[in-house]
């Protein structure tokens, strides 16, 4: 059984996710919370396996909750949710914020019943939903620091951080630089943004849909990497939720 | 220019006044009806009687003389008939006495008591003019005796002797002394005038060419005041020296000022004439020291050398540079060696005892020339200023231009941020607000359609109908929204990624209702940029046609293809795989039992004809391979 756990304030969309997932064969909504407080309280009970947190809270910004969630110590046995970030739309900014902070994805507000069955699915699966306006928004940010910028190396970013942070990484293929997008993925997020999906983009790339799924989670797991050498001093010190 | 042309009456008038002067020098010998000139004498000296010709200098003649010697001339009686005669002796001196027939007329000046030491008493820059009283006329025969008591080193001597009636002589006399008295008191008083403007302005604005005009100027006045003392008794050794020596020295002091006028200064002109001039102190000392008349000719000589040389650097620079200071200069110099030649030819090779120098006369011409460029510097000067004034006003206006240009751009600048930021408020707005209760009327009409879901297998009710437009009228509303808040962010974007937005945001409705979008985009269409306006007239049209084929069509297949033309223009296509939809452009075409829906799938068309209108582009719709489809052909942009 799925557990999945909601943050939403909007009660009529909350009651709408929850009666759709409940309804949904081998998924369960264990548990939501309206306010960013109470989630804190209840997630550590929950050890939900997908979480879905809105951005914009009565008390405060989902990006924190992710943010305190990811930070935490990674270690065996310890838990560690799939999120799933939900917006509205137009907010590809805070959105990308959320992905930095440790979100596995997106996925749209409003969408029907089918398609947020299936993101669900997706994320438990480890799977990265992306959008074309995620991905563009993705490619300026790369282009923006530069494929191979040294500022990551410059800015504390050493190898013994990432071992610490290893044991939440499923997919460490070899790399150069693990935090350095490839030009594999460029063309991927290239393609997104051009408004193709998965299936086209495998075939298009002459690949599987599985590996241009990777793709994405590798670029998203290396703007997380990017994120986190800046702030691994804080991040070691804030407190954990084993 | 109205200076310049009062500079060029300044110099036709000194030119003028020049042209006079030696026009007068030169009618000096008209002579009279009666009146003789007397050139023969007979020179009583030391008891001997020899004759001799007028003018006697004593320089050329006899340069030792000291003392005194008498002239005997026999006056014609042609020259005394009228009622009163008189003599007029042009120059005479140091000292003289005039006996006619023996009898005293005249004596002027007393020599100093020997061993006095005194220097003798100089008359000889004064004209005689002596009436012959009627009783000591004899009817023929008469004779007049002069004596001339003069030293070495004195310019002592006579000129010729004119005699005749009153009348005609006294003209002559009255005309000499014109030039030689009054008019070289003019002549000296304005180059005093002039020298002290010249070096006052040489002083104000530092600068040497003027101090040399000044100087020269100076020294000119002195000299021309030094031809007529009468009186013997401000003369030195000194004096002379140095009056012969300033000829050399003002010449080169004017070539000095020349040179820099027109920009020829040189360390090595500059020496040569300071060279020149001690030279010339030198010769004129030894010239009275020997008593050498030669050496006094040589400095003559040599000046004029100067001049001459100067005259042709002058030429040479006018030629090459075509300046108005080097042509006057040069034309002025040129007629200093004409008048410099004359008097040396007259004074030192002929010794004409009663001539006048002609050269004192170019001072005058200096002082116009000076003074016309002054004219010409100030002038130009002043239009200096004025072109850097307005050069100056020139670059402040380009200033305030440039400061308002760059004011506007901040303001610019300012405005988009606000612009921006505003927008951003709107979009927030949006999207927490109306976007936040879209979705929740959506969730609720989810909410309303599972509660009130029909039976399984049961037949639909009224009221699912109404619940699915409901449905599908909120996604068309989040859809718009998000379309025109996309409008609102980008200036100009591709159109791919517009499209590619749109696809995301409608596909899981073409999904949920069983049709798959094939996404076909020619690389070469993929880089296509539209302002926001037009991108948002695209994406209507492309969304309308997709709701035609999702309400209408029953198609589980709809092409989108974008590709780029030959000519740079864009098509557009969606293309479905469901029934035929009937242009209801044509309504004569129109089955009588069309359905409501199929109406407003008919308005669906003309809304995107109406905004292919707006793109300036070509929409066609109608059958194709596949099934049926739509066209938006985009000119090409710029």
């Amino acid at each position: 059984m799925l557990k999945v756990y909601l943050v939403e304030d909007d009660p009529l969309v909350s009651r709408h996710v929850r009666d759709t997932l409940n309804e949904a064969p081998g998924i369960r909504c264990v548990g939501h919370a309206s306010r960013l407080s109470i989630a804190r309280i209840e997630l550590p009970q929950c050890r939900p396996d997908v979480l879905l947190s809105d951005l914009g809270l009565p008390d405060g910004d989902g990006t924190e909750l992710i943010g305190e969630l990811s930070h935490a110590p990674a270690s065996e046995g310890v838990w560690h949710p799939h999120i799933l970030v939900f917006s509205v739309f137009g907010d590809e900014a805070r959105v990308i914020h959320a992905i930095e902070a440790g979100a596995d994805g997106y996925f749209l507000k409003g969408c029907t019943a089918d398609e947020l069955v299936r993101a669900v699915q997706q994320a438990a699966r480890g799977e990265s939903p992306i959008s074309p306006a995620i991905a563009r928004h993705l490619l300026k940010r790369f282009k923006d620091d530069g494929y191979t910028d040294s500022s990551f190396r410059d800015s504390g970013f050493h190898d013994s951080d990432a071992a610490t942070l290893s044991g939440i990484m499923d997919f460490s293929e070899p790399k150069p630089r693990e935090h350095e997008i490839s030009a594999r993925e460029v063309e991927v997020l290239r393609l997104v943004a051009q408004g193709y999906v998965g299936e086209e983009i495998a075939e298009r790339l002459l690949t599987t849909p599985n590996a241009v799924a990777t793709s994405v989670r590798n670029v998203y797991r290396k703007l997380q990497l990017g994120q986190r050498a800046r702030a691994t001093g804080q991040a070691l010190t804030r407190p954990g939720w084993a | 220019m109205t200076l310049r042309r009062c500079a060029a009456l300044a110099l036709a008038l000194a030119a003028a006044v020049l042209a006079v002067a030696l026009e007068g020098c030169a009618g000096e010998a008209r002579p009279g009806r009666q009146a003789r000139e007397l050139r023969q004498a007979q020179l009583v000296e030391a008891g001997s009687a020899r004759p001799v010709r007028l003018p006697d200098a004593w320089e050329a003649s006899a340069p030792n003389r000291a003392g005194a010697v008498r002239y005997r001339l026999a006056l014609p009686d042609a020259a005394l008939r009228s009622p009163q005669s008189a003599l007029f002796v042009p120059r005479v001196g140091n000292l003289f006495r005039i006996e006619l027939n023996g009898q005293a007329l005249l004596s002027v000046g007393a020599p100093p008591p020997p061993g006095s030491g005194r220097a003798l008493p100089d008359f000889s820059q004064a004209p005689v003019l002596l009436p012959l009283p009627r009783a000591l006329l004899g009817r023929s025969a008469n004779s007049v005796e002069i004596e001339v008591i003069g030293e070495p080193r004195r310019d002592a001597g006579l000129s010729a002797v004119w005699v005749g009636p009153l009348d005609e002589i006294e003209p002559l006399h009255t005309e000499l002394t014109n030039r030689q008295v009054r008019g070289t008191w003019v002549l000296s008083a304005a180059a005093a005038v002039m020298g002290s403007l010249a070096l006052l302005l040489a002083w104000r604005v530092r600068r040497t060419g003027y101090a040399y005009f000044g100087v020269a100027s100076l020294l000119w006045a002195w000299r021309l005041s030094g031809m007529q003392l009468s009186t013997g008794d401000a003369w030195t050794p000194y004096g002379t020296v140095l009056f012969d020596a300033s000829y050399a020295w003002f010449v080169a002091l004017m070539a000095l000022y020349a040179l820099d006028a027109v920009g020829r200064d040189s360390d090595r002109a500059r020496r040569w004439l300071a060279a020149w001039a001690l030279l010339a102190l030198l010769i004129s000392i030894g010239g009275w020291v020997l008593n050498a008349p030669l050496l006094r000719t040589l400095v003559q000589g040599g000046t004029l050398a100067t001049a001459a040389w100067l005259t042709a650097v002058l030429l040479a620079t006018a030629w090459r540079e075509r300046t108005l200071s080097a042509l006057l200069l040069s034309a002025v110099a040129a007629v200093s060696v004409v008048l410099g030649t004359r008097d040396f030819w007259v004074l030192r090779v002929l010794y004409d005892y009663g001539e006048l120098t002609w050269a004192r006369y170019i001072i005058l011409l200096l002082l116009a020339v000076l003074a016309w460029l002054l004219v010409d510097e100030f002038e130009r000067s002043g239009t200096a200023l004025r072109g850097l004034n307005r050069e100056l006003q020139d670059r402040v206006a380009q200033k305030e231009r440039e400061l308002q240009a760059a004011f506007q751009a901040t303001r610019e600048r300012e405005r988009e941020q606000a612009v921006l930021a505003e927008r951003d408020r709107i979009l927030r707005e949006m999207h927490d607000g109306l976007g936040g209760r879209l979705v929740a009327a959506l969730a609720l009409t989810s909410q309303v359609s599972r509660q009130s879901a029909a039976p399984q297998g049961g037949a639909a009710r009224q009221v699912d109908e109404p619940l699915r437009d409901l449905k599908l009228t909120l996604e068309d509303c989040l859809v718009e929204l998000r379309l025109a808040l996309d409008s609102l962010e980008h200036d100009r974007r591709p159109l791919i990624e517009a499209l590619a937005e749109l696809r995301f945001r409608v596909e899981p409705s073409l999904r949920a209702s069983g049709v798959r979008l094939v996404w076909q985009v020619a690389d070469a269409a993929s880089t296509v940029e539209l302002p926001a306006a037009d991108t948002l007239h695209v994406l209507r049209i492309v969304r309308e046609a997709l709701t035609n084929v999702l309400k209408h069509a029953h198609a589980s297949v709809v092409w989108l293809r974008l590709e780029s033309r030959a000519n740079g223009a864009l098509s557009l296509a969606v293309v479905d795989n469901g029934v035929q939809q009937p242009d209801l452009e044509s309504p004569a075409t129109l089955p009588l039992f069309v359905p409501q829906s199929m109406l407003r799938g008919g308005r669906g068309l003309a809304n995107m004809q109406r905004r292919a209108q707006a793109l300036s582009a070509e929409l066609t719709s109608g059958p194709q391979d596949e099934g049926w489809g739509i066209t938006l052909l985009l000119p090409p942009r710029a």
